[in-house]
Protein backbone atom coordinates (compact mmCIF):
# COMPACT_ATOMS: atom_id res chain seq x y z
CA UNK A 1 0.00 0.00 0.00
CA UNK A 2 1.27 3.36 -0.89
CA UNK A 3 1.18 6.03 2.22
CA UNK A 4 0.38 9.09 1.43
CA UNK A 5 3.52 11.16 2.89
CA UNK A 6 1.53 13.38 4.73
CA UNK A 7 -0.46 11.28 6.19
CA UNK A 8 2.62 9.57 8.40
CA UNK A 9 3.80 13.05 8.80
CA UNK A 10 0.41 14.01 10.83
CA UNK A 11 0.38 10.82 12.61
CA UNK A 12 3.37 11.52 13.94
CA UNK A 13 3.18 14.74 14.57
CA UNK A 14 0.44 13.88 16.94
CA UNK A 15 2.90 12.05 19.16
CA UNK A 16 4.74 15.50 19.31
CA UNK A 17 1.60 17.34 20.25
CA UNK A 18 1.22 14.33 23.03
CA UNK A 19 4.74 15.58 23.98
CA UNK A 20 4.30 18.45 24.34
CA UNK A 21 1.09 18.08 26.20
CA UNK A 22 2.66 16.21 28.51
CA UNK A 23 5.45 18.58 29.31
CA UNK A 24 2.91 21.39 29.42
CA UNK A 25 0.74 19.76 31.87
CA UNK A 26 4.28 18.79 33.98
CA UNK A 27 5.23 22.03 33.98
CA UNK A 28 1.67 23.35 35.16
CA UNK A 29 1.53 20.64 38.09
CA UNK A 30 5.09 21.64 39.06
CA UNK A 31 4.39 25.39 39.62
CA UNK A 32 1.06 24.07 41.89
CA UNK A 33 2.97 21.23 43.62
CA UNK A 34 5.41 24.24 44.70
CA UNK A 35 2.62 26.54 45.81
CA UNK A 36 0.94 23.56 47.43
CA UNK A 37 -2.32 23.97 45.41
CA UNK A 38 -2.17 20.62 43.85
CA UNK A 39 -4.84 18.65 44.64
CA UNK A 40 -5.94 14.25 44.48
CA UNK A 41 -8.56 15.66 41.97
CA UNK A 42 -6.85 17.27 39.64
CA UNK A 43 -3.69 14.59 39.32
CA UNK A 44 -6.87 12.72 38.57
CA UNK A 45 -7.72 14.84 36.11
CA UNK A 46 -4.38 15.35 34.67
CA UNK A 47 -3.93 11.45 33.90
CA UNK A 48 -7.02 10.79 33.16
CA UNK A 49 -6.61 13.80 30.14
CA UNK A 50 -3.84 12.42 28.95
CA UNK A 51 -4.65 8.94 28.50
CA UNK A 52 -7.58 10.13 26.51
CA UNK A 53 -5.46 12.26 24.39
CA UNK A 54 -3.06 8.98 24.07
CA UNK A 55 -6.44 6.57 23.45
CA UNK A 56 -7.42 8.92 20.36
CA UNK A 57 -3.91 8.55 18.98
CA UNK A 58 -4.82 4.98 17.71
CA UNK A 59 -8.44 6.34 16.45
CA UNK A 60 -6.18 9.15 14.57
CA UNK A 61 -4.70 6.13 13.01
CA UNK A 62 -7.86 5.18 11.42
CA UNK A 63 -8.93 8.97 11.05
CA UNK A 64 -6.04 9.99 9.54
CA UNK A 65 -6.97 8.48 5.44
CA UNK A 66 -10.19 9.98 5.94
CA UNK A 67 -9.61 13.57 3.80
CA UNK A 68 -13.39 14.83 3.86
CA UNK A 69 -13.70 17.59 6.38
CA UNK A 70 -17.24 18.76 8.23
CA UNK A 71 -20.16 20.67 6.16
CA UNK A 72 -21.52 23.07 8.31
CA UNK A 73 -24.98 24.39 7.04
CA UNK A 74 -27.00 27.53 8.67
CA UNK A 75 -30.28 27.71 7.77
CA UNK A 76 -31.55 31.19 8.15
CA UNK A 77 -34.73 33.29 7.71
CA UNK A 78 -34.72 36.74 6.48
CA UNK A 79 -34.75 38.45 9.86
CA UNK A 80 -32.45 36.22 11.79
CA UNK A 81 -29.84 38.52 13.60
CA UNK A 82 -27.02 35.76 14.66
CA UNK A 83 -26.49 32.00 14.49
CA UNK A 84 -24.08 29.55 15.95
CA UNK A 85 -22.83 25.81 15.36
CA UNK A 86 -20.46 23.29 17.08
CA UNK A 87 -18.62 21.21 14.40
CA UNK A 88 -16.26 18.11 15.57
CA UNK A 89 -12.39 19.13 13.82
CA UNK A 90 -10.59 16.24 15.04
CA UNK A 91 -8.04 15.36 12.87
CA UNK A 92 -4.36 13.54 13.46
CA UNK A 93 -2.93 16.43 14.19
CA UNK A 94 -4.12 20.16 13.39
CA UNK A 95 -1.69 22.94 12.68
CA UNK A 96 -1.16 25.73 15.33
CA UNK A 97 -3.15 28.80 14.59
CA UNK A 98 -6.38 30.12 14.35
CA UNK A 99 -9.22 29.17 12.12
CA UNK A 100 -9.91 31.23 9.86
CA UNK A 101 -12.44 32.30 6.89
CA UNK A 102 -10.92 31.91 3.63
CA UNK A 103 -13.85 33.29 1.83
CA UNK A 104 -17.76 33.32 1.67
CA UNK A 105 -19.28 34.74 -0.81
CA UNK A 106 -23.02 33.94 -2.58
CA UNK A 107 -23.58 30.83 -4.74
CA UNK A 108 -27.16 32.16 -5.52
CA UNK A 109 -28.72 35.51 -4.69
CA UNK A 110 -27.93 36.71 -1.67
CA UNK A 111 -28.42 40.64 -2.37
CA UNK A 112 -26.31 42.95 -3.74
CA UNK A 113 -23.92 43.84 -2.25
CA UNK A 114 -23.98 40.83 -0.51
CA UNK A 115 -25.72 40.53 2.64
CA UNK A 116 -23.52 38.32 4.71
CA UNK A 117 -19.32 38.42 3.77
CA UNK A 118 -16.26 37.38 6.28
CA UNK A 119 -17.00 40.15 8.23
CA UNK A 120 -20.53 38.84 9.88
CA UNK A 121 -18.66 35.22 10.43
CA UNK A 122 -16.76 34.16 14.20
CA UNK A 123 -14.97 31.17 13.80
CA UNK A 124 -12.81 29.66 17.07
CA UNK A 125 -11.03 26.76 18.04
CA UNK A 126 -12.37 24.56 21.75
CA UNK A 127 -10.24 22.15 21.76
CA UNK A 128 -11.35 19.37 18.96
CA UNK A 129 -14.38 21.69 17.72
CA UNK A 130 -14.85 24.45 15.82
CA UNK A 131 -17.30 27.13 16.38
CA UNK A 132 -18.87 29.03 14.35
CA UNK A 133 -20.83 32.40 14.42
CA UNK A 134 -22.86 34.33 12.30
CA UNK A 135 -23.07 37.80 13.80
CA UNK A 136 -24.48 41.29 13.34
CA UNK A 137 -26.74 39.88 9.69
CA UNK A 138 -30.07 41.88 10.27
CA UNK A 139 -29.84 44.55 7.17
CA UNK A 140 -32.51 47.74 7.48
CA UNK A 141 -35.03 45.47 5.35
CA UNK A 142 -34.07 41.86 6.33
CA UNK A 143 -31.58 39.31 4.34
CA UNK A 144 -32.33 38.28 0.56
CA UNK A 145 -32.80 34.85 -0.05
CA UNK A 146 -29.96 32.87 -1.38
CA UNK A 147 -27.28 30.57 -0.35
CA UNK A 148 -24.06 31.65 -0.09
CA UNK A 149 -20.71 28.90 0.61
CA UNK A 150 -17.67 29.42 2.05
CA UNK A 151 -14.56 27.67 3.78
CA UNK A 152 -12.58 27.74 7.16
CA UNK A 153 -9.25 26.74 7.34
CA UNK A 154 -6.13 26.62 9.76
CA UNK A 155 -3.31 27.06 8.06
CA UNK A 156 -2.95 25.06 4.92
CA UNK A 157 -5.57 22.50 6.26
CA UNK A 158 -9.23 22.93 5.81
CA UNK A 159 -11.28 22.08 8.78
CA UNK A 160 -14.87 22.85 7.91
CA UNK A 161 -16.92 23.51 4.58
CA UNK A 162 -19.53 26.14 5.13
CA UNK A 163 -23.24 26.87 3.64
CA UNK A 164 -25.60 29.43 4.20
CA UNK A 165 -29.29 29.54 3.20
CA UNK A 166 -31.36 32.32 4.08
CA UNK A 167 -34.85 31.56 2.90
CA UNK A 168 -38.08 33.76 2.72
CA UNK A 169 -40.95 30.69 3.74
CA UNK B 1 -30.31 20.24 61.80
CA UNK B 2 -29.62 21.18 58.60
CA UNK B 3 -31.43 24.25 56.38
CA UNK B 4 -33.91 21.80 54.79
CA UNK B 5 -34.96 20.46 58.26
CA UNK B 6 -35.56 24.20 58.66
CA UNK B 7 -37.27 24.82 55.75
CA UNK B 8 -39.19 21.19 54.70
CA UNK B 9 -42.17 21.52 57.05
CA UNK B 10 -43.65 24.50 55.52
CA UNK B 11 -42.63 23.39 52.02
CA UNK B 12 -44.96 20.15 53.28
CA UNK B 13 -47.96 22.37 54.45
CA UNK B 14 -49.55 24.46 51.65
CA UNK B 15 -51.56 26.02 54.38
CA UNK B 16 -48.37 27.43 56.65
CA UNK B 17 -47.22 28.43 52.79
CA UNK B 18 -50.44 30.41 52.02
CA UNK B 19 -50.31 31.78 55.84
CA UNK B 20 -46.90 33.05 55.86
CA UNK B 21 -47.37 34.66 51.94
CA UNK B 22 -50.12 36.32 53.48
CA UNK B 23 -48.58 37.65 56.19
CA UNK B 24 -45.98 39.58 53.98
CA UNK B 25 -48.44 40.85 51.33
CA UNK B 26 -50.35 41.95 54.04
CA UNK B 27 -47.05 43.26 55.74
CA UNK B 28 -46.09 45.21 52.59
CA UNK B 29 -49.26 47.15 52.12
CA UNK B 30 -50.25 45.20 49.18
CA UNK B 31 -53.59 45.55 47.62
CA UNK B 32 -54.97 41.38 47.19
CA UNK B 33 -57.13 43.21 44.47
CA UNK B 34 -54.81 42.75 42.10
CA UNK B 35 -54.51 39.04 42.24
CA UNK B 36 -55.97 36.03 40.66
CA UNK B 37 -58.81 34.96 43.03
CA UNK B 38 -56.61 31.57 43.88
CA UNK B 39 -53.61 33.73 45.27
CA UNK B 40 -55.31 36.14 47.29
CA UNK B 41 -53.70 36.24 50.82
CA UNK B 42 -56.15 35.28 53.60
CA UNK B 43 -56.84 37.53 56.19
CA UNK B 44 -54.28 38.93 58.19
CA UNK B 45 -55.86 37.52 61.85
CA UNK B 46 -56.57 33.79 60.12
CA UNK B 47 -52.80 33.58 58.99
CA UNK B 48 -51.35 34.58 62.32
CA UNK B 49 -53.80 31.64 63.66
CA UNK B 50 -52.27 29.07 61.31
CA UNK B 51 -48.46 30.16 61.74
CA UNK B 52 -48.01 28.81 65.34
CA UNK B 53 -49.66 25.53 64.21
CA UNK B 54 -46.12 24.77 62.33
CA UNK B 55 -45.71 21.41 63.19
CA UNK B 56 -41.38 20.25 63.12
CA UNK B 57 -39.13 19.48 66.02
CA UNK B 58 -38.50 23.14 66.64
CA UNK B 59 -42.43 23.99 67.54
CA UNK B 60 -42.86 26.08 69.47
CA UNK B 61 -39.92 28.34 69.04
CA UNK B 62 -39.65 28.83 65.59
CA UNK B 63 -44.12 29.33 65.92
CA UNK B 64 -43.24 32.15 68.55
CA UNK B 65 -40.45 33.86 67.08
CA UNK B 66 -41.78 33.94 63.01
CA UNK B 67 -45.02 35.42 64.86
CA UNK B 68 -43.39 37.66 66.62
CA UNK B 69 -41.40 38.54 63.78
CA UNK B 70 -44.40 38.69 61.05
CA UNK B 71 -46.20 41.27 63.86
CA UNK B 72 -43.06 43.45 63.99
CA UNK B 73 -43.22 43.68 60.40
CA UNK B 74 -47.20 43.65 60.31
CA UNK B 75 -47.28 46.56 62.78
CA UNK B 76 -49.68 44.62 65.28
CA UNK B 77 -50.16 45.42 68.48
CA UNK B 78 -49.69 42.64 71.54
CA UNK B 79 -52.83 43.20 72.17
CA UNK B 80 -54.43 42.12 69.45
CA UNK B 81 -52.16 39.14 69.40
CA UNK B 82 -52.84 38.12 72.70
CA UNK B 83 -56.36 38.08 71.83
CA UNK B 84 -56.03 35.51 68.51
CA UNK B 85 -53.42 33.51 70.90
CA UNK B 86 -50.36 34.15 69.30
CA UNK B 87 -48.50 36.60 71.61
CA UNK B 88 -45.01 35.53 72.29
CA UNK B 89 -44.38 34.10 75.85
CA UNK B 90 -42.27 37.22 77.28
CA UNK B 91 -42.23 39.82 74.76
CA UNK B 92 -40.10 42.40 76.57
CA UNK B 93 -37.40 39.74 76.43
CA UNK B 94 -37.36 39.44 72.46
CA UNK B 95 -35.03 42.61 71.36
CA UNK B 96 -33.90 42.65 67.55
CA UNK B 97 -30.78 41.09 68.62
CA UNK B 98 -31.92 38.58 70.27
CA UNK B 99 -34.91 38.06 67.69
CA UNK B 100 -31.29 37.88 65.45
CA UNK B 101 -29.39 35.48 67.44
CA UNK B 102 -32.07 33.06 67.39
CA UNK B 103 -32.78 33.39 63.70
CA UNK B 104 -29.61 32.73 62.69
CA UNK B 105 -28.19 30.44 64.80
CA UNK B 106 -31.44 27.69 66.00
CA UNK B 107 -33.76 28.36 63.10
CA UNK B 108 -31.36 29.21 59.84
CA UNK B 109 -33.41 32.04 59.14
CA UNK B 110 -31.71 35.40 58.81
CA UNK B 111 -34.05 38.63 59.44
CA UNK B 112 -32.42 39.67 56.49
CA UNK B 113 -34.43 37.79 54.79
CA UNK B 114 -37.63 38.58 56.23
CA UNK B 115 -36.56 42.20 55.21
CA UNK B 116 -35.56 41.69 51.80
CA UNK B 117 -38.93 39.52 50.76
CA UNK B 118 -40.91 42.94 52.48
CA UNK B 119 -38.38 45.37 50.91
CA UNK B 120 -38.91 43.84 47.40
CA UNK B 121 -42.41 43.22 47.51
CA UNK B 122 -42.89 47.14 48.17
CA UNK B 123 -40.80 48.08 45.50
CA UNK B 124 -42.92 45.75 43.64
CA UNK B 125 -45.93 47.09 44.73
CA UNK B 126 -44.38 50.78 44.10
CA UNK B 127 -43.72 50.00 40.35
CA UNK B 128 -47.60 48.41 39.80
CA UNK B 129 -48.79 51.87 41.54
CA UNK B 130 -46.60 53.72 38.99
CA UNK B 131 -47.25 51.74 35.89
CA UNK B 132 -50.68 51.37 34.77
CA UNK B 133 -53.21 49.92 32.12
CA UNK B 134 -50.79 47.26 30.86
CA UNK B 135 -51.61 46.02 27.44
CA UNK B 136 -49.71 42.92 26.12
CA UNK B 137 -49.82 40.56 23.19
CA UNK B 138 -47.68 38.10 21.92
CA UNK B 139 -48.56 36.52 18.50
CA UNK B 140 -46.58 33.48 17.51
CA UNK B 141 -45.50 34.18 13.72
CA UNK B 142 -45.52 30.50 11.99
CA UNK B 143 -44.28 31.09 8.90
CA UNK B 144 -41.25 32.61 10.54
CA UNK B 145 -40.98 30.37 12.55
CA UNK B 146 -40.41 33.57 15.40
CA UNK B 147 -42.68 35.28 18.25
CA UNK B 148 -43.96 39.11 18.09
CA UNK B 149 -44.83 40.73 21.09
CA UNK B 150 -46.51 44.49 21.34
CA UNK B 151 -46.77 45.76 24.78
CA UNK B 152 -48.28 48.86 25.78
CA UNK B 153 -48.35 51.02 29.10
CA UNK B 154 -49.29 53.99 30.94
CA UNK B 155 -46.55 55.30 32.82
CA UNK B 156 -47.35 58.15 35.32
CA UNK B 157 -44.35 60.24 34.82
CA UNK B 158 -43.61 62.58 32.50
CA UNK B 159 -40.82 62.43 29.82
CA UNK B 160 -37.64 63.74 31.48
CA UNK B 161 -34.29 63.45 32.76
CA UNK B 162 -35.50 60.55 35.32
CA UNK B 163 -37.14 58.74 32.73
CA UNK B 164 -34.55 59.17 30.47
CA UNK B 165 -31.89 57.98 32.64
CA UNK B 166 -34.26 54.82 33.59
CA UNK B 167 -34.60 53.76 30.09
CA UNK B 168 -31.24 53.88 28.92
CA UNK B 169 -30.53 50.62 28.19
CA UNK B 170 -27.33 50.71 30.05
CA UNK B 171 -29.40 51.30 32.96
CA UNK B 172 -31.88 48.19 32.99
CA UNK B 173 -29.96 46.59 35.29
CA UNK B 174 -30.76 49.55 37.90
CA UNK B 175 -33.76 47.11 39.38
CA UNK B 176 -31.76 43.60 39.15
CA UNK B 177 -35.10 41.80 38.92
CA UNK B 178 -34.84 40.19 35.19
CA UNK B 179 -31.57 42.23 33.84
CA UNK B 180 -28.67 41.33 36.69
CA UNK B 181 -25.99 43.55 34.31
CA UNK B 182 -26.52 45.56 31.03
CA UNK B 183 -23.12 47.75 30.11
CA UNK B 184 -22.24 49.39 27.05
CA UNK B 185 -18.72 47.58 25.02
CA UNK B 186 -16.70 48.22 22.53
CA UNK B 187 -17.58 47.10 18.92
CA UNK B 188 -17.17 43.05 19.51
CA UNK B 189 -16.64 42.44 15.98
CA UNK B 190 -13.38 40.32 16.72
CA UNK B 191 -14.88 38.14 18.76
CA UNK B 192 -13.87 40.12 22.03
CA UNK B 193 -16.44 41.69 24.38
CA UNK B 194 -14.98 44.91 26.11
CA UNK B 195 -16.66 47.03 28.67
CA UNK B 196 -16.49 50.90 27.14
CA UNK B 197 -15.85 53.07 29.53
CA UNK B 198 -16.53 56.95 29.26
CA UNK B 199 -19.56 56.76 26.73
CA UNK B 200 -22.05 59.85 26.98
CA UNK B 201 -23.94 60.30 30.37
CA UNK B 202 -26.76 58.37 31.57
CA UNK B 203 -30.04 59.33 29.57
CA UNK B 204 -28.34 61.37 26.67
CA UNK B 205 -28.58 59.48 22.87
CA UNK B 206 -26.09 57.13 22.04
CA UNK B 207 -25.74 54.83 19.49
CA UNK B 208 -23.43 51.13 19.95
CA UNK B 209 -23.33 48.14 21.33
CA UNK B 210 -24.60 46.65 24.87
CA UNK B 211 -23.62 43.68 26.84
CA UNK B 212 -27.18 42.25 28.69
CA UNK B 213 -27.50 39.30 31.17
CA UNK B 214 -30.56 38.39 31.53
CA UNK B 215 -31.42 35.69 34.63
CA UNK B 216 -34.65 34.22 35.60
CA UNK B 217 -34.06 30.71 37.97
CA UNK B 218 -31.19 28.81 37.01
CA UNK B 219 -31.68 30.29 33.64
CA UNK B 220 -29.02 33.02 32.30
CA UNK B 221 -28.95 34.22 29.15
CA UNK B 222 -26.01 36.31 28.15
CA UNK B 223 -25.92 38.66 24.25
CA UNK B 224 -24.33 41.52 22.98
CA UNK B 225 -27.29 43.97 21.68
CA UNK B 226 -27.04 46.74 18.76
CA UNK B 227 -28.31 49.69 19.97
CA UNK B 228 -29.68 53.17 18.99
CA UNK B 229 -31.04 55.44 22.16
CA UNK B 230 -32.56 58.18 21.59
CA UNK B 231 -33.12 60.75 23.97
CA UNK B 232 -35.03 64.03 22.75
CA UNK B 233 -37.54 66.61 24.98
CA UNK B 234 -40.77 65.40 23.39
CA UNK B 235 -39.65 61.44 23.06
CA UNK B 236 -37.59 58.76 23.90
CA UNK B 237 -36.69 55.60 21.92
CA UNK B 238 -34.50 52.52 21.79
CA UNK B 239 -34.02 50.75 18.40
CA UNK B 240 -31.85 47.24 19.58
CA UNK B 241 -31.07 43.58 17.60
CA UNK B 242 -29.00 41.59 18.51
CA UNK B 243 -25.82 41.41 17.42
CA UNK B 244 -24.27 37.85 18.75
CA UNK B 245 -26.07 35.65 21.37
CA UNK B 246 -23.22 34.75 23.53
CA UNK B 247 -24.09 32.18 26.10
CA UNK B 248 -26.58 30.35 27.46
CA UNK B 249 -26.31 29.05 31.26
CA UNK B 250 -28.53 26.26 33.28
CA UNK B 251 -27.47 25.65 36.64
CA UNK B 252 -23.94 25.63 36.00
CA UNK B 253 -23.83 24.30 32.56
CA UNK B 254 -22.78 26.79 29.78
CA UNK B 255 -23.69 26.14 26.07
CA UNK B 256 -23.21 28.33 22.87
CA UNK B 257 -26.62 30.96 22.38
CA UNK B 258 -29.44 29.89 21.09
CA UNK B 259 -31.03 33.20 20.17
CA UNK B 260 -31.04 33.46 16.95
CA UNK B 261 -33.34 36.64 16.65
CA UNK B 262 -33.99 39.57 19.38
CA UNK B 263 -34.96 42.85 17.66
CA UNK B 264 -37.48 45.47 18.45
CA UNK B 265 -38.09 49.16 19.57
CA UNK B 266 -38.95 50.47 22.77
CA UNK B 267 -40.62 53.85 22.76
CA UNK B 268 -42.16 56.56 25.21
CA UNK B 269 -44.64 59.53 24.13
CA UNK B 270 -46.65 62.26 26.15
CA UNK B 271 -49.85 60.34 26.89
CA UNK B 272 -52.72 62.12 25.12
CA UNK B 273 -54.94 62.58 28.02
CA UNK B 274 -52.84 63.91 30.39
CA UNK B 275 -49.01 64.91 28.73
CA UNK B 276 -47.96 66.80 31.19
CA UNK B 277 -47.88 63.81 34.13
CA UNK B 278 -48.63 60.51 32.05
CA UNK B 279 -46.52 58.88 29.41
CA UNK B 280 -47.13 55.93 27.01
CA UNK B 281 -44.18 53.27 26.97
CA UNK B 282 -44.44 50.52 23.90
CA UNK B 283 -42.63 48.04 23.46
CA UNK B 284 -42.06 46.08 20.13
CA UNK B 285 -39.61 42.66 20.29
CA UNK B 286 -39.36 39.68 17.90
CA UNK B 287 -37.47 36.84 19.17
CA UNK B 288 -36.36 33.52 17.87
CA UNK B 289 -34.60 30.68 19.20
CA UNK B 290 -32.37 28.25 16.72
CA UNK B 291 -32.05 24.21 17.33
CA UNK B 292 -30.24 23.21 20.09
CA UNK B 293 -28.27 20.68 18.66
CA UNK B 294 -27.85 18.26 15.63
CA UNK B 295 -28.60 15.08 17.68
CA UNK B 296 -32.26 16.23 17.82
CA UNK B 297 -34.49 13.89 15.89
CA UNK B 298 -37.63 15.73 15.84
CA UNK B 299 -38.91 19.71 16.16
CA UNK B 300 -40.95 18.38 19.33
CA UNK B 301 -38.08 16.87 21.62
CA UNK B 302 -35.31 20.02 20.68
CA UNK B 303 -34.49 22.12 23.44
CA UNK B 304 -34.38 25.26 21.27
CA UNK B 305 -37.52 24.42 19.60
CA UNK B 306 -38.85 24.16 22.91
CA UNK B 307 -38.17 27.99 23.45
CA UNK B 308 -39.82 28.81 20.65
CA UNK B 309 -43.35 27.13 21.48
CA UNK B 310 -43.04 28.68 25.26
CA UNK B 311 -41.67 32.09 23.84
CA UNK B 312 -45.54 33.62 23.47
CA UNK B 313 -45.56 32.86 27.22
CA UNK B 314 -42.68 34.05 28.10
CA UNK B 315 -42.10 37.12 26.49
CA UNK B 316 -44.89 38.97 28.67
CA UNK B 317 -42.53 38.49 31.68
CA UNK B 318 -39.85 40.31 29.62
CA UNK B 319 -42.43 42.97 28.56
CA UNK B 320 -43.51 43.32 32.15
CA UNK B 321 -39.80 44.27 33.74
CA UNK B 322 -38.54 46.73 30.90
CA UNK B 323 -42.23 48.38 30.69
CA UNK B 324 -43.06 48.31 34.70
CA UNK B 325 -40.19 47.71 36.58
CA UNK B 326 -37.59 49.36 34.79
CA UNK B 327 -39.29 52.57 34.49
CA UNK B 328 -41.32 52.40 37.93
CA UNK B 329 -39.32 50.77 40.40
CA UNK B 330 -38.40 52.51 43.59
Amino acid sequence: MRIEQDYLQQWISYWAYLSNDALERWFTTTKKMQSGKYSVTELIGDAMGYYGDAALAWYALLKGPDPTIPTVLFDLRPHDNTANKTVPIFGPALPEGKPQVAFLEPLVGGGHPANITARNCLVSRKGYHLEITLQDLLTPTGMSSGVYHGLVHIADRPVARLYIVVRTS
Amino acid sequence: MSDNDAQSPAARDPETNHALFSVYFHAAGLSPDRLPKALRPMALQDALEVIPRVSDRHRPLRAELVAHQMMRASGIDNETAVHRGVRPSAPPRWTDASVDAHLSSRLRVKRGVVTDVLDHARAHHASTERCTDPQVTSTANTAEGSTELYSKVKVLKPIGRELAERLDPRNWDRCRDLFAETHEVEDPSDGRVRNRHGGVALGHSWKGFLFERAEAGPQAVENVLRVDFVSEPAKLEVRYQLFRSLSYTFGGLEFPGIMQQNWGTLSVEPDATDPTTTSQLVCTKTVRYSRWGGWSAGGLVDFGEIFNYLAAATLPLWAEHLSRVVPCCA
